[in-house]
């Protein structure tokens, strides 16, 4: 947890130090006097590393109240292994719904998490993914007019047979 | 006033607006019993289909889930000892132990009048102030505007997690992300960083649907073993006679008042009322040593307060345009997606949909009676739905949902962005209410000092010299004084 709150309190830190150098960019068009565009995002993030800093401290001063009790172990456990996982397949899920469209990507993605997640019954697996994927086509496109992702090249004519 | 009123009552007094009030109440208490899902979230997914919905059937809908959710938390609470979201937390201290002690049907009992009765007051409250509120906010100018979004702001210091610091790291983190496109006064683009994708800046509908709902996912990914349920076989609620109601009337009515009192304060929701409900039930108890061995005090003090709180928070919302809790900040969006902005013109422009939200907010708390009773029975058949199912459904309803905002892929990348920031938040103990409210305040806060700053020739005092502005700034730092000063409650949870 120590580790965790100092590494969140630095990318707080320098990400902000970072972006107040990027503010000092905003001036070009400074017609409003004293507070130009970069005022209120500068003054915001001097705040926030600030705030960092006394988190780092907090965390420090609890460490040391804590001393006697044992650090937690880094090993890396199937909670985050799994959770790694997650986070891989919604990227993935992401990057490839302008290629491939909503209709074909999303049962695959529901199959893969919900296999992730620990479900194993394969009529769950296909039925609950098929079933949704439909429902969503179904309500979104055609009861409410909502587009969705249709995928390009041969993705997208097969889309396009839906909707 | 009483063709606005007769307005209202026909724009609600159809089948489909009704169909939509129980359909959101029923829906609400669903998602309040579950853990994992709330009122907050179940607003924020149901945004988007209200796109196609007209603005009075969208906005009861959103309102009466949100009125169901408030009191849907408590059913799990009772049954299962885990507050199914965190405005019932402090209802488990007694609620689980009388159901321990084989009484949970009296404790679902108390628990549901008791949110009908503080929803109920504080909707009769909503009517008869916010009205008057709005004719007051149509005075204000800038400065009053700014000082408004700091007393929001600083009072969701005490919506904090853990610590006052992590609280303002998350609020000052959204009104951060609020800066993020182009400047709405010198047309500047600000941490775009060369690209278009955030030109249009970060729309707070995927930001709140990525920090609660993905958030939660990442979260329960992590610890995907499945829990051992305790399933009961049988639910059932047994109703309070009306002798027992009455014999706590005071109690009922000081939680009442309270609730709908700090869910006016702007930032401050239902779940700081329920802590507060309950503590003042204590103090005021003869017997104050019962409290938390299982006594019906303790449900009604803190299931009072926190449904008195929907009520409350809405009168910010409407009247000011300002949210008084995590959920109302979500609520926001529905308005916006109908192009209306909530503050007080919408008294003048749209008087019908203000009379009609509050007549379904009434029928939404009485509704609220059958729904609990419908869902306390059903809740061990809904609760077998495993999370390694339930998750993935989630997820996709959530992206879906984000992407109809603008059918743009840019806002499911937001949505993942603020997925992942919810996720460490939440490990981390930083509360994520602050953030979306900062993220929601945040172009009012900037835009209002900056022209108000203006207006005043630079000079901030005379933001102080102006009466409303000078006592609203004055509350502002009441609150900060007492969110710093006050002992805090143990668990605290963001609304």
């Amino acid at each position: 947890m120590f580790r965790g709150e100092i590494i969140i309190s630095a990318v707080i830190f320098f990400g902000s130090l970072y972006l107040y150098f990027e503010s000092m960019t905003f001036e070009g068009l400074d017609v409003y006097g004293k507070l130009g565009p970069s005022y209120w995002p500068k003054f915001l993030l001097i705040c926030l590393m600030g705030l960092s800093f006394l988190v780092a401290v907090d965390a420090f001063r609890e460490r040391k109240k804590r001393s006697s009790e044992k650090e937690e172990t880094s090993k890396v456990n199937s909670g985050k292994v799994r959770f790694l996982f997650a986070i891989g397949f919604i990227v993935l899920y992401l990057i490839l719904m302008r290629t491939f469209g909503f209709i074909i990507l999303t049962p695959l993605f529901m199959i893969a998490f919900m296999y992730l997640l620990g479900e194993r019954n394969k009529i769950w697996l296909f039925g609950v993914s098929i079933g949704i994927t439909v429902i969503i086509v179904f309500a979104f496109t055609k009861a409410m007019y909502v587009p969705l992702p249709r995928g390009q090249g041969i993705f997208l004519e097969f889309s396009q047979f839906f909707y | 006033m009483l063709d606005i009123w007769l307005g209202a009552i026909q724009s609600i007094f159809n089948p489909a607006t009704l169909l939509f009030i129980w359909g959101g109440v029923l829906l609400g208490v669903s998602l309040g019993s579950v853990p994992g899902l709330n009122s907050t979230m179940g607003t924020a997914l149901l945004i988007p289909f209200t796109f196609v919905m007209s603005p009075v059937n969208g906005l009861v809908l959103l309102s009466a889930v949100y009125c169901g959710g408030t009191y849907g938390g408590s059913i799990s609470a009772i049954l299962f000892n885990v507050p199914g979201a965190p405005e019932a937390s402090a209802t488990v201290f007694d609620g689980y132990e009388m159901a321990k002690k084989g009484q949970a049907a009296q404790a679902l009992g108390f628990a549901i009048i008791c949110s009908c009765l503080g929803g109920l007051f504080s909707v009769i409250v909503m009517i008869l102030i916010s009205p008057l509120l709005a004719k007051i906010a149509l005075t204000f100018s800038q400065p009053e505007y700014f000082a408004l979004a700091v007393t929001a702001l600083t009072l969701i210091a005490s919506l904090g997690g853990k610590g006052l610091k992590k609280a303002m790291i998350a609020g000052v983190f959204g009104l951060l992300m609020a800066t993020v496109g182009i400047d709405p006064m010198t047309s500047d683009a600000r941490f775009t960083f060369g690209g278009k994708a955030l030109i249009g800046g970060i729309n707070f509908i995927p930001a709140i649907i990525g920090a609660f709902a993905v958030g939660e996912i990442l979260a329960r990914s992590e610890s995907a073993a499945e829990r051992k349920e305790v399933f009961l076989s049988k639910i059932s609620t047994r109703l309070p006679r009306i002798k027992e109601i009455l014999r706590m009337k005071w109690l009922v009515l000081r939680s009442a008042l309270i609730g709908t009192w700090i869910g006016i304060l702007p930032g401050v929701g239902a779940t700081t009322a329920a802590f507060v409900g309950y503590a003042e039930a204590v103090r005021w108890s003869k017997n104050p040593e019962k409290f938390g061995t299982g006594i019906p005090e303790g449900i009604v003090g803190p299931e009072t307060a926190n449904n008195a709180a929907t009520g409350g928070a809405m009168v910010p919302l409407l009247t000011l345009g300002i949210p008084g809790s995590a959920t109302t900040a979500v609520i926001i969006g529905g308005f916006l997606v109908h192009g209306l902005q909530p503050g007080p013109m919408l008294f003048i422009n749209q008087p019908v949909l203000m009379y009609s939200i509050f007549i379904a907010m009434f029928l939404a708390n009485i509704l609220m009676l059958f729904a609990g009773l419908g869902v306390a029975k059903v809740f061990s058949n809904f609760r077998r739905i495993r999370y390694s199912i339930l998750g993935p459904c989630i997820f996709v309803f959530a992206a879906v949902g984000a992407y109809g905002i603008r059918n743009d892929v840019t806002d499911l990348w937001i949505m993942f962005f603020f997925g992942v920031v919810g996720y460490v938040m939440k490990k981390y103990n930083y509360p994520i209410a602050p953030m979306i409210i900062g993220l929601v305040l945040g172009g009012l806060t900037e835009t209002s000092l900056r022209r108000g700053m203006r207006m005043a020739d630079y000079d901030l005092s005379a933001f102080l010299f102006r009466p409303i502005a000078g006592i609203i700034l004055l509350i502002a730092v009441i609150s900060i004084l007492y969110s710093v000063l006050r002992k805090k409650p143990e668990v605290i949870e963001e609304d």
